[in-house]
This record gives structure tokens, sequence and C-alpha cells, in this order.
């Protein structure tokens, strides 16, 4: 017998488990890079002295965290809590991707 | 998460505000205590009461300091002197000092001086301008101040990343009870005594909901604070870590 069976009662339990795991992982991992990527593009491209784009940036990306580990939770299973932390996040990527190969370019 | 909105917010509240809801205890326990920084620190140094019982004229006891300091550091490229308070009896007085040359003896400390690094510095009795050499050795206040953010049984750095690990999640705690809180006004004038749970439930709300704007502010601008620790990036790109060009702007 399974030393572990009074934790894992059956294949759904297990499942439930995997999922608040995975959300886990999304929520404290997917929200701090998607809010760090939030800060960088508004440094690099807020209006106003980069100081305040800079500064903008980190206090929105608070907000921002907060924001994804709610919807991270919210939303109908894992696999759409990821994917909406990553389709907001490639362009975000991107554009610090271009100002990066634009400035090394330059 | 679970079945409609308010409940997954519900869950992610109850869970996140268990998980770092201990390690926020002790940080609001030395916060607070950390109000009363300096007046813990006298307390607990019943050496100095006696320099309290009078306020002398700033002017004098200024002349004292610099004659303590000019006798000690003449040669020093930077002083600082803190005059007395009424919350902080003693001059505090610090200045640096050249490196002594490799292989040279450290020179004794005079008793009362503290050394750290380069950095020297003292309590000096305000009458006198010597140091008080008697107070005990206890960090007082300071101890709860640290203790804040730097949580004092571990490396500074590790203390930070988990008190804004915990900051962060507090914030969403508290994002999360709100938006499960569906009357929130009503239920603010509610309280039904004797009903077990629910009374604790209604005790709850009362008392977050009395001080959510003070909640909202803490958390908030305890991640502010370090900020920069927390979300490096953009600065990092658009200064290409010229961090003194940033600070300067």
């Amino acid at each position: 017998m399974n030393p572990a069976a009074f934790l894992i009662r059956s294949n759904a339990a297990r499942m439930y488990r995997l999922g608040v795991a995975s959300r886990a992982l999304a929520a404290i991992g997917g929200g701090y890079a998607l809010s760090a990527l939030v800060a960088t593009v508004s440094a690099i491209y807020f209006p106003g002295t980069r100081a305040e784009a800079a500064i903008f940036g980190m206090l929105i990306s608070f907000v921002i965290y907060t924001l994804a580990v709610m919807w991270v939770f919210a939303v109908r299973s894992a696999w759409r809590a990821w994917l909406g932390l990553l389709l907001p996040a490639i362009p975000l990527a991107l554009a610090v991707l271009v100002h990066l190969y634009l400035r090394s370019a330059a | 998460m679970k079945e409609g909105f308010r409940q997954s917010m519900n869950w992610v509240h109850t869970w996140s505000g268990l998980l770092v809801g201990w390690v926020l205890f002790m940080v609001f326990a030395a916060g607070t205590a950390s109000y009363y920084r300096d007046e813990i620190s006298f307390w607990m140094k019943p050496e100095l009461h006696q320099a309290s019982l009078g306020l002398l004229p700033e002017a004098e006891v200024a002349g004292k300091a610099v004659a303590a300091l000019q006798q000690r550091a003449p040669s020093s490229p930077r002083w600082l002197i803190t005059l007395p308070t009424g919350r902080e009896p003693g001059v505090r007085a610090s200045w640096s000092a050249a490196p002594v040359a490799r292989g040279v003896a450290e020179p004794p400390l005079e008793h009362g001086v503290t050394r750290r690094g380069r950095f020297y510095s003292a309590v000096l009795d305000p009458a006198t301008g010597q140091p008080l050499a008697g107070t005990r050795e206890t960090r007082g206040g300071e101890f709860f101040y640290r203790l804040h953010f730097d949580l004092h049984y571990m490396p500074a750095i590790w203390a930070r990343w988990i008190i804004g690990f915990c900051a962060m999640f507090m914030l969403v705690a508290i994002v999360t009870g709100i938006v499960t809180h569906r009357r929130i006004f009503a239920d603010f004038f509610t309280f039904r005594a004797k009903k077990g749970q629910r009374s604790w439930l209604d005790a709850h709300n009362a008392t977050a909901v009395l001080a959510l704007p003070y909640h909202l502010m803490i958390t908030y601008t305890g991640l502010v604070t370090l900020m920069l620790m927390y979300m490096p990036f953009g600065p990092q790109v658009t200064y290409k870590g010229d961090q003194q060009a940033f600070t300067a702007e």
C-alpha cells in the first residue's frame, strides 16, 4: 500500500493538488516575471523623464503582480492561468528585446 | 479554482493570509515597537537618565563635542555630531579615520567608543563631552527596528526577500479580501455575537475594514521602500547599470 495514500485518495484529488501546485507556481513565478516585464517596458517607453518612467514602472509592478495572482486563481483551469500570463508577457518581452536590439544596433 | 469568482478569491484570501501571516505578525510587532525606538533604548540604558535631567544650551553642548572630536580625531576627513533631543539625551559623535598601515596593530579602543570598519562612534555626555563609558551594551529599540525588515536570525538579504514575498502576498490577501466581500459597507455594521465562527468572521470583517486604508498603505509602502531591490529591471535596462545616474535624477 502506498504510504502516502492518506494524502492522495484518488486520481481526482491528485489532479486537484497538481492544479493547485501549478497555479501556485504560475502565481509566484509567473506573476513576478510578468510584473517585472511591465516594470521594464514602462521604464523604456513611458513618456516623461527616464527617472519618472522607471519609478512609475516599479510602482505599477506590484499592482500588476496582485492582479496576476488573482487571475491565476480565478480562471477555470491551470492551463488557462498560464496562458493568461503568457499572452501579455510575449508582446512585453518583444518590446524589451526590440529596445535592446535597436540600442545595440545604434 | 472554486465555483465562481468570489469563492476562488475567498480561497486565495484564506491561504495567502494563513501562509504568510506568521512572519508578518512578527514584522508588525517589531515595526510597532520601533515607533518607540528611542524611548525603548533610553529605558534600557538607565546610565543615560542622568544626562537627560537638564537640557544644556545647544552651543555649549556642540562646543564640548567638537573639543572631544578635536582631541580624538583631528585629522579625520569627516565628523558627525547629533545633538541631544527630548528623545535621545546623549550626544552622538562619529568620525571616520584613515586605515592603519598594513601589519600595524589596530590602536586599542577607548572605553565607550565603538568601531565598525573605519568608522568610530561614541555617545558623549552633553555636560562633559566625555564618552559615556558605563552605558550597557544593548541595541535597545534599534533591535526592533532592524528586526522589522532584517529578521535578525538570518542574513539580512534573505530576510528582505522573505519579507518582500510576505508583503506581496499580504497585498494579494487584502485585495482578494475586498473583492470577496460583497456587502462591505452593510457588513461593517453587523456583529452577531455568541454565534461561534460567525462572530469571529464578523469581528474579522469589522476590524479589517476599519483599518483597511492603513493596511493597504503599510503593505504598499513596505514594498515600495525596497522596490529597487525587488524590481530593479527597469532602471537596469534604461540606465545600463549606471546606479549613480538614477539616484542623481
